[in-house]
């Protein structure tokens, strides 16, 4: 069966009537997730699962599915209003997209991040329905020497997200990666940096730092401004509610970037949707010629990384339904719901259930439009959220930020500790250290000594596999690049200075 | 006394200082190879060690000389923040024995009267209608787990 | 409400008139069962397969209510059980975690051997496969490549104190030979792995690993069972491939806290023998691949016994300090 003939065939199934009701329920349940920190698609699914046993397998899948996809969309909303990531994946929108808001530009900036999501998320969709195999067995190329120089080249983006000094930067991101040492080390059983405490032999939980350090601690920085009304200002008049022709025409190359970079590391089973957008963010400010203006509110800043997490959710698709090999939590749960409806996704699912992988297929098409649709009037009805006064913002913000911590494994260790890293966040923007390095090590650092070791172990301890395999040096050779970009830019700077004089 | 940018500079970059040489230290205590490849202490030790000459590197340049912003205190408005967390963590403390509802009305109370000086009124009304709506929103329409306190809620 | 009392009197008298002289225990609260993994994991699966067909078959007087107690690698969930001693209304579901973490793991100050065991209800085979354009047809194919080039081949696993590595340790020591063992946090990445050539060998529960057997992309060497599952009626058991190593069970069951009323293990072990006998569960078993696997009390506790005393010599051939 071809291509055409499938998707035909998918979207004859995804046009029913209860077909495109399950969609509409999947996506407004996902958004609705996505929006409010602490509660994820997976834990979602999971307790949505049982009452799915006795839905026809099609209908089931689409609802589940657009649960998964949905929440992506809506995890921007708090990182823009509030600079609090509704989901793992929106931490980088946070960086600009709150800028954005401080300016007056809340509205854009919701509106770019509702575009961008549906660019990507259908362009993922897309990919997903011409090159499914093809990149499934791209995928499996990737292993460990190709994971870590993916982590350096994530690693290296620390340079561009290092604000004014770079000593600073790293520094922020060494503590980062030291908090993703916490734990057990899963080669030896070794629990390193627990003192003591069982509660953190699983290490620390990233929401409860992204939330602490971001949320928190802009709670505690608004709180120092004396006699303001609001935490940041109204947008006001039809013309500050939606993105402007300038600011859609600035972001062509950020939602293409997103879509891109969101479906590949999406197609890899060992990376993520949070680290899918921080590359997705480090490459357009690389590549930008204002790269000055991101982290203060710059419209690619917010447009890249939301679209890499809706292309990632495209890209997850491609193992799991080609291949059976979930990439993360909530994959793995869609997994295990196909299988209890009999269906078996693998090498063989196109061929022996085509209505169901065609069906769903063509569901995301009409999902992400739903979602666009859904999302772009909600627009000035979030914005409106602003006009609460900042006395009463606050404790919503800090009754939101408990309820995201609590979640996560409802002990009160981890809210103790979201107040800790809200007060370290606090402390480290007021003595110039960036956060989103820290974030970012934190986000890489357990992956990458992964990487690192499990590479050292293939090759029996011989460090020549990072530089002999195609796909890592090639990055390997980019993150240098990447970390040679601020010297060239210097150089040229003064060369004109000097030619100028 | 205010602390200036190049005392926090200072500071910040001897504690780091400590950090990252306790990290090195315990990085030293596990194996670094086996026979199986590196160790749990493999990695660390990279990090501990940079982290250490980092900091210390931002200490002495500090000493050299001040930094960008120099005298300028860090934070002039920093007793609010604290303020505010204070409130947090009271709140926190008070969790388990008065519940997630309870907490988070004290907290709208010690934000708005305490920090803000709003007419005691409005924030009361408010203290009572955001736990309020959080529990409508989050316990009763999604079936989120809030903390509970001695009473049970 | 004023009339509760009343009702609650009556309906006291009417237990104490359907339940003989001496009090045989019935629960009059929900259950609690308490399961360490996030909705959706894979203990968390299965307790809620255990809640399902209690409830679809009506085995219970009353709600079985899942609480998931996340975090430490199952610590948190073990050190609740353990705080709850004497809770007659608490089960948790155990896994191999549960016995293997205290050996290794110096702040695993809970142990399972604190709780009242009650039953263990499955056992899971498992598979070892290679790839299919491998070279390997056998095991002993593999294991004469091992010989060939000592601390060469590769084998993707989970965690060191896994039972795929401990099966691994067991054959290098059968056969005196070497090949390495590389961690991967998720069995997607393990598989994946294999799939990319990246690896040699891996060992996996079939319901993980079904889906590329039957298409093609792995082949079977041997399984992990007693005897041949019908589904892989072709491959030989390890005994049967030439290793007389003892198979190293996975098995999933129920504890209960420290000093639950004897007469409280009695009748949740009585209604989980119903249960492991309804269509329900079987239909469940089918599903995921898993056996059927019974024990009352004393068995689950000998089962426990005979797995840790294993770990013990296993894991200290391997190298791993033994913590207690």
């Amino acid at each position: 069966m071809s291509i055409l003939d499938g998707l035909l065939q998918g979207f004859a199934v995804a046009l029913t009537v209860h077909n495109v009701a399950w969609c509409f329920v999947g996506v407004f349940l996902g958004t609705i997730i996505g929006i409010l920190p602490g509660l994820g698609p997976a834990a979602t699914i999971a307790l949505l699962l049982p009452l799915t046993y006795d839905m026809e397998p099609t209908g089931g899948i689409i609802m589940l599915a657009g649960i998964y996809y949905g929440a992506k969309y809506g995890g921007s909303t708090t990182s823009i209003l509030l600079n609090m990531p509704g989901e793992a994946s929106s931490v980088a929108t946070c960086i600009d997209g709150y800028q954005m808001a401080k300016a007056g530009r809340a509205g854009p900036a919701l509106g770019i991040a509702a575009i961008a999501s549906f660019i990507a998320g259908t362009i993922g969709v897309l990919a997903l329905t011409l090159i499914a195999p093809p990149i499934a067995a791209f995928a499996l190329s990737f292993s460990s020497p190709e994971y870590f120089a993916l982590m350096c080249l994530g690693l290296s983006l620390v340079v561009l997200l290092g604000g004014d000094s770079m000593v600073k930067g790293l520094l922020s991101l060494f503590v980062g990666l030291w908090l993703a040492g916490i734990g057990t080390d899963i080669f030896t059983a070794q629990s390193r940096f627990t003192f003591g405490t069982p509660a953190l032999l699983d290490g620390l939980d990233f929401m409860v730092i992204a939330i602490g350090v971001f949320a928190i601690s802009e709670v505690l920085a608004t709180a120092e401004e004396r006699g303001q009304a609001r935490a940041i200002p109204v947008p006001r008049g039809i013309r500050n509610l939606l993105p402007s022709l300038a600011e859609l025409k600035a972001c062509r190359f950020a939602f293409l970037n997103g879509s891109v970079v969101g479906f590949i590391v999406g197609v890899l089973p060992g990376a993520g949707s949070s680290i899918a957008s921080f590359i997705a963010y480090g490459i357009e400010k690389a590549v930008s010629r204002h790269p000055e203006r991101f982290g203060n509110g710059a419209p690619e800043g917010v447009a890249a990384p939301e679209g890499a997490n809706n292309a990632d959710s495209g890209g997850a698709l491609v193992p799991l339904l080609t291949l059976g090999i979930p990439g993360g939590g909530t994959t793995a749960i869609l997994l295990s719901a196909l299988i209890v409806w009999g269906i078996r996704p693998g090498p063989l699912m196109i061929t022996e259930s085509p209505d169901v992988f065609w069906g769903l297929v063509a569901s995301m098409y009409i999902g992400n439009v739903i979602l666009l649709i859904l999302n772009l009037p909600l627009v000035p009805l979030f914005a409106q959220l602003l006009r609460v006064p900042v006395w009463l913002l606050l404790p919503i913000v800090l009754g939101i930020s408990l309820v995201g911590a609590y979640a996560v494994s409802g002990s009160l260790l981890d809210v103790w500790l979201l107040a800790g890293f809200g007060l370290l966040g606090y402390l480290m923007n007021r003595l110039g250290f960036p956060a989103a390095p820290l974030i970012l090590g934190f986000v890489l650092g357990d992956g990458m000594e992964r990487a690192i070791r499990q590479s050292l172990m293939m090759s029996q301890g011989d460090l020549s596999i990072l530089v002999s395999r195609p796909i890592s040096a090639t990055m390997l050779g980019l993150s240098l690049l990447i970390l040679a970009l601020p010297l060239l830019r210097w150089r040229r700077t003064r060369q004109a200075t000097a030619l100028g004089e | 006394m205010t602390v200036t940018r190049t005392d926090a500079d200072r500071i910040a970059g001897l504690l780091l200082a400590g950090l990252g040489a306790f990290i090195t230290a315990t990085a030293l205590e596990w194996d670094l190879m086996t026979d199986a490849g590196p160790g749990p202490g493999f990695f660390p030790l990279f990090y501990g060690i940079a982290m250490t000459v980092l900091s210390l590197g931002l200490v002495l340049q500090r000493f050299a000389g001040p930094s960008e912003g120099g005298d300028a205190p860090v934070a002039p408005e920093a007793r609010r923040a604290l303020a505010v967390w204070s409130i947090l963590v009271g709140g926190i403390l008070l969790l388990p024995v008065l519940g997630f509802p309870v907490v988070l009305g004290l907290l709208t109370l010690g934000v708005g009267f305490g920090v803000y000086r709003r007419p005691f009124g409005a924030v009361a009304l408010a203290a009572v209608l955001v736990p309020a709506g959080f529990v409508v929103i989050f316990s009763l329409a999604l079936g989120v787990d809030l903390p509970t306190g001695w009473l049970g809620f | 409400m004023r009339r509760m009392p009343l009702i609650g009197l009556l309906s006291v008298s009417l237990v104490a008139l359907a339940t003989p002289a001496l009090a045989e225990f019935k629960p009059t609260k929900p259950i609690e069962l308490v399961v360490h993994g996030a909705p959706g994991s894979g203990p968390d699966t299965f307790g809620r397969a255990i809640v399902d067909a209690l409830d679809k078959e009506n085995l219970l007087p009353v709600r079985v209510q899942i609480n998931n107690k996340t975090g430490g690698s199952g610590q948190t969930a073990m050190s609740y059980v353990v705080e709850n001693a004497g809770d007659d209304h608490m089960l948790a579901v155990f896994t191999m975690l549960w016995l293997s973490n205290p050996l290794t793991v110096k702040e695993a100050n809970a142990t399972i051997h604190e709780m009242t065991p009650v039953a263990r209800l499955v056992l899971e085979p498992a598979l070892i496969v290679t790839k299919a354009d491998s070279p390997y047809e056998t095991l002993q194919d593999f294991i004469d490549a091992a010989k060939e080039k000592p601390g060469q081949l590769k084998q993707s696993g989970g965690s060191i104190t896994a039972r795929d590595n401990i099966m691994r340790q067991i054959l290098m020591a059968e056969t005196d030979t070497d090949w390495v063992f590389i961690s991967f946090p998720g069995g997607g990445e393990r598989l994946a792995a294999l799939l990319g050539g990246h690896v040699d060998l891996l060992m996996m529960e079939p319901q993980e690993v079904g889906e590329q057997v039957r298409a093609g992309s792995v082949r079977v060497l041997a399984q992990v069972n007693d005897k041949r599952l019908p589904e892989y009626a072709d491959v030989p058991t390890l005994k049967e491939a030439g290793f007389d190593v003892p198979n190293v069970p996975q098995g999933r069951g129920l504890v209960a806290p420290p000093t639950m009323s004897e007469d409280a293990v009695a009748y949740y072990v009585d209604v989980l023998r119903r249960m492991s006998e309804t269509p329900t569960w079987k239909a469940f078993l089918d599903r995921n691949q898993m056996d059927q696997a019974f024990a009352g009390p004393e068995d689950t506790k000998a089962f426990f016994d005979s797995f840790v005393a294993d770990m013990r010599v296993v894991l200290t051939a391997a190298g791993v300090e033994i913590i207690r």
